[in-house]
């Protein structure tokens, strides 16, 4: 859990980046953001939001073995697309979903590719594996394999 | 029709149970309305202005008796004993407390019936033709694709929450009954060269934004329908406006890119995806193509002399259908009279259409987008005594598709959307038009009203259509005429300046009778109106005003 901040007064403004974002929105900020990344275009490891568009990542996917996704609200749907897309040009590493998710999403955004995941405040690791698991049967084909989860809880 | 495998069962069940679990924390204040909200309406389950309402699904507007008789028996439990059908073929309850949805989504699991997105921003119940695998005209069976698109769109993990609410119609016939100019997609089945393939068109549309659907692809073949559709909602997912919820549908990213770069943008994911896993085989398609095979007809039928009472003859010409089956015919009960809204349907009548259906219709029976109920396999020598039982019951009284076959959204009475009550003025055009011979001779006139701008009602493509509008607090009605559905599918004109609700029968005379004084011998309305123009019924309406 991240230290409860009480007193406005007292507090530095917090360091932001690109997106608008704090650290104390549970956003490591010393992962570079997708347009941190791209003027690098190295690292193995980059946050990107669900307004990014992702395809000058492709033809670097093979070098990345981490992708963050931040979810600004539950109803923005783009980050299912994204993390599939992310999934379609070959990325296998941990690709992990933060920010303003839902957790009654959890199944659906495992089902898109990801596989670790930030949880909600109050959603422990006993209640989002049950949540993974709420539907037992699927009527789409999948493209993504059985794969181990990573649930850190805040 | 198709049958539930274990699979689709499991699915239900466990959605049943899912929905259980989230009604609980909502109840118990783990979960906020708002984040309750998207999970209710992908249930159906809308908060109204007095109880909630729910809506079930009816797939494709196809239904067998035993599930006819649970959403009766379902209505009188856990509501006031009747129901609603919906202008996309879906049954509604008006009145069900949140505390039974739960129970209610259970014994609907036991028919194989759910509320599985027949709301919220998510890929809506797929319609199609209420004749279909009946119709004379056909080309194609719709169904069988209409259950596949089925099966792909139900929990599909990528777009539950999608900009807007998606909705996809099907047709396989030369005359659309599907109305799929008005969809976000419209697919159009055709066969080339024995090859069964498709037409696409996209961002058709009513609500604010009224929009004829724009070709999308003149032909694809049919195993590329599921990867082909996957991509369209990728695009839309990926790009579809989500800052201004009355610019989110799909008509308004296609319109905003033009045609050419949104179809372009569609090749492009399309290319990622087409041949994968979601190509249709052989394997796949045949046993639901088998699922719908026709029933049992009897081909050895006597011509039939019809009985020669006038009022029996009217009703079957208007309200039965030809049949691709020699001896037979499809029939519409139409479910708009005196005192009940257009497409309310009571406990004891659902349970005795379900006996008609068994008696005279293979145990099946359709929803229609009319609002109506349709017995699709009826043969020609039992119509006259299925027209007596009918009218015993009081449901041979509206002719379909005349102006007594009105189309009307719930309306101010019920929806918290909108702006003005749509369902006294239905009621007041009925009080006002009920002579059934006046009807018959003025011959077929779409007549639909919507409460509000999203136009549930479909006004914009009726001939003549009604909306509510909010002027300061105080709610009129703007008429419009010559819109229509179908191959020439049309938006209608606005005559002018609103009405207030007791003006809207005179209004409607005033058409009607402009009409039948230009009107030349055979001519319907819409085709009078297409010869003549507005002009004439502007002035006939307009003038007695300035008196």
């Amino acid at each position: 859990m991240p230290a409860q901040l009480t007193d406005n007064e007292a507090t530095p403004i917090a360091q932001t980046d690109d997106y608008g974002l704090a650290a104390n929105d549970a956003v490591n900020l010393s992962i570079p953001s997708f347009s941190e990344w791209l003027t690098q275009q190295n690292g193995s490891r980059l946050r990107v939001s669900t307004a990014d568009d992702i395809a000058p990542l492709e033809a670097f996917i093979a070098s990345v073995s981490y992708v963050e996704i931040y979810f600004l609200d539950s109803n923005d749907g783009r980050g299912f697309t994204l993390g599939r897309r992310l999934r379609d040009i070959g990325f296998t590493g941990e690709l992990r979903a933060t920010g303003a998710y839902a957790e009654d999403q959890l199944q659906y955004l495992y089902r898109c590719g990801f596989d670790s995941f930030l949880l909600p405040p109050a959603v422990n690791k006993e209640t989002a594996s049950e949540l993974l698991r709420a539907i037992s049967v699927t009527l789409q084909p999948s493209t993504i394999s059985e794969r181990q989860v990573i649930l850190s809880e805040r | 029709m198709y049958h539930y495998q274990a699979a689709d069962r499991q699915l239900l069940q466990d959605r049943a149970n899912q929905f259980k679990d989230q009604t609980r924390r909502f109840l118990n204040g783990e979960l906020s309305d708002e984040a309750f909200r998207p999970l209710r309406l992908q249930n159906g389950l809308y908060f109204q202005r007095q109880e909630p309402m729910l809506r079930i699904a009816v797939p494709y507007g196809l239904m067998n008796t035993t599930q006819v008789r649970q959403i009766a028996a379902i209505s009188r439990r856990f509501d006031k004993g009747y129901a609603h059908v919906s202008t996309r073929q879906n049954f509604q309850l008006n009145w069900p407390s949140l505390e039974y949805v739960p129970q209610i989504l259970e014994e609907l699991a036991k028919v194989d019936m759910h509320c599985i997105q027949t709301s919220g921003n998510c890929i809506r119940n797929t319609t199609t033709d209420a004749l279909a695998g009946v119709a004379h005209d056909e080309i194609i069976d719709p169904r069988p694709i209409c259950e596949l698109i089925r099966q792909w769109s139900t929990l599909h993990p990528e777009f539950a929450y999608l900009p807007r609410k998606f909705k996809i119609a099907v047709s396989g016939s030369a005359d659309d009954r599907a109305a799929i100019y008005a969809h976000d997609v419209g697919i159009a089945l055709q066969e080339r060269a024995g090859e069964l393939g498709c037409r696409v068109l996209v961002g058709g549309g009513l609500g604010r934004t009224p929009v004829i659907g724009t070709e999308l692809v003149p032909w694809l073949p049919i195993k590329h329908l599921l990867s082909y559709l996957e991509a369209i909602l990728r695009v839309y997912n990926a790009l579809g406006r989500r800052d201004n919820k009355y610019k989110a549908r799909i008509k308004i990213l296609v319109r905003a890119m033009g045609i050419d770069a949104f179809r372009d943008a569609v090749d492009r994911e399309w290319a990622g995806l087409r041949n994968g896993e979601l190509t249709l085989t052989a394997e796949r398609l045949e046993p639901l193509q088998k699922a719908f095979s026709p029933p049992a007809y009897k081909t050895d039928l006597p011509p039939t002399e019809m009985h020669s009472n006038p009022i029996f003859l009217r009703w079957l010409s208007r309200n039965t259908h030809e049949h691709k089956q020699p001896g037979y015919r499809a029939v519409t009960v139409v479910l708009k009279g005196h005192g009940s809204a257009p497409g309310d349907v009571t406990a004891d009548q659902l349970d005795f259409l379900a006996d008609l259906a068994d008696d005279f219709s293979f145990g099946q029976l359709r929803t229609s987008h009319e609002q109506n109920i349709v017995l699709a396999d009826v043969e020609e020598r039992a119509l006259y005594r299925l027209w007596e039982t009918l009218q015993q019951h009081g449901l041979a009284w509206a002719l379909a598709g005349s102006l007594s076959d009105l189309i009307s959204c719930p309306g101010g009475d019920f929806c918290s959307l909108a702006n003005a009550r749509s369902l006294p003025v239905a009621e007041a055009i009925h009080q006002r038009f009920d002579d059934a011979d006046y009807l018959f001779d003025l011959g077929p006139i779409e007549l639909n009203i919507s409460g509000c701008m999203n136009a549930c009602g479909h006004h914009h493509i009726g001939h003549i259509g009604i909306l509510g509008v909010d002027k300061k607090g105080r709610e009129f009605f703007q008429v419009s005429i010559g819109g229509r559905q179908g191959n020439k599918a049309a938006i209608g004109k606005i005559l002018g300046p609103s009405f207030s609700a007791d003006d809207i029968p005179e209004v409607v005379e005033k058409l009607l009778v402009t009409f039948v004084h230009n009107r030349l011998p055979e001519e319907t309305f819409i085709q009078t109106y297409d010869r003549i123009g507005i002009t004439p019924f502007k002035e006939a309406v307009y003038a007695s005003a300035t008196h």
